[in-house]
């Protein structure tokens, strides 16, 4: 399987308030506890860095082959 | 999508292809299109793949369990952990990262103190002073059952219970004279539960004027871990992890399943387990 490759994880010094990171904190307990080393700060952002993928994603290559609608949920059950 | 993974906002706009100069799709060796995935903040491991995971961890720890004390069974000792020895009984000495806490896993295999460090899902606070024991199961699926030490508090007996002065005046045993005696009774041939490690909170639980009884701490003022720290300090808590015990090591470790069921002897006696008694 072929990703992006992992360059690094950046978080910027600012904390945010919580209602601008739209974050629950149910939900960073729920991944604290089924990772519990690594314990996030919900008032931080992340931002991910990821190397660059040369090409086209699906939806515009189906558009650069003419594909229409039909044409690319076929092709799509094929692969 | 690879074995093990699945994608839960699974988006065309998530998957890349290439065009060749003739404008053909870029295909792999096999025919098929060749394609990377970008965005894996949806991305998990399936719940089928998960299973198997904690399921070879569990056997992986039980199996090492049952050999904990084999020193010839062992690998090599990783340079962040230190063996060593309290009141007789063997350890792996670390440090939790994620806690900064410290930890005694009992034995001399070192494959297994993350295993019980991170994976118990001990944290800073998250232990109340109490005597009763919890239950916790890790990721890998261990049950493990653990008891905040209460050393340097009164135990607390009537004035009418015939050793209630002597209880007074000696105090909670240590973690590491539990686990000696544990051990030390297991030798003796008398089943115990399995002493798993001693876990030192990272962060300070209680101001030392805050000790009951401080005979404990000033006795043991000279046990020192690898590191030359104080191994038992009045300003931190300590936690007991004990096996949750459903049968040996290993039994469990040659076939995990066959478990033993608990029954008091009064159910016992009751339901017939005792050969040759009737209730």
């Amino acid at each position: 399987m072929r990703t992006q490759l992992p360059l690094a994880i950046y978080v910027p010094s600012e904390r945010l308030q919580l209602w601008e990171t739209g974050r629950s904190e149910e939900k960073i307990r729920v991944n604290i506890a089924r990772h519990p080393g690594v314990e996030p700060d919900i008032l931080r952002q992340y931002v991910l860095l990821f190397g660059w993928i040369d090409g086209l994603h699906a939806v515009k290559a189906a558009e650069a082959l003419g594909l229409d609608q039909r044409a690319r949920r076929v092709s799509g059950a094929r692969h | 999508m690879p074995k093990g993974f699945r994608v839960i906002d699974m988006k065309p706009e998530h998957v890349i292809v290439r065009f060749k100069r003739d404008h053909e799709l870029l295909c792999e060796r096999n025919g098929q299109i060749g394609y990377a995935l970008v965005d894996y903040e949806l991305l998990e491991r399936s719940p089928e793949h998960e299973q198997a995971v904690r399921t070879t961890h569990r056997q992986l720890y039980l199996k090492h369990m049952a050999r904990g004390f084999d020193s010839s069974a062992v690998g090599p000792m990783p340079a962040h952990l230190r063996a060593t020895n309290i009141f007789g009984v063997d350890y792996v000495f670390g440090r939790a990262e994620s806690t900064g806490g410290l930890i005694w896993v009992v034995g001399k295999d070192p494959t297994f103190i993350s295993c019980r460090s991170g994976g118990a899902g001990l944290r800073n606070g998250a232990c109340r002073r109490v005597t009763a024991c919890a239950i916790t199961r890790t990721k890998d699926n261990t049950n493990l059952v653990w008891k905040v030490s209460p050393m340097g508090e009164i135990p607390e007996l009537g004035d009418s219970h015939p050793n209630a002065a002597a209880a007074k005046a000696c105090g909670y045993n240590s973690p590491f004279e539990e686990f000696a005696i544990a051990l030390g009774l297991a030798r003796a041939g008398i089943k115990t539960v399995y002493a798993r490690a001693i876990y030192m909170t990272g962060r300070k639980g209680r101001a030392e004027h805050d000790l009951a009884n401080e005979r404990r701490f000033n006795a043991l003022a000279n046990l020192r871990t690898p590191d030359g720290e104080p191994a038992v300090r009045k300003d931190y808590d300590y936690i007991t992890i004990w096996g949750f015990w459903n049968g040996p090591d290993e039994l469990l470790a040659a076939q995990d399943g066959s478990y033993y069921t608990a029954v008091n002897p009064r159910r016992g006696v009751r339901t017939r387990h005792y050969p040759g008694r009737t209730a």
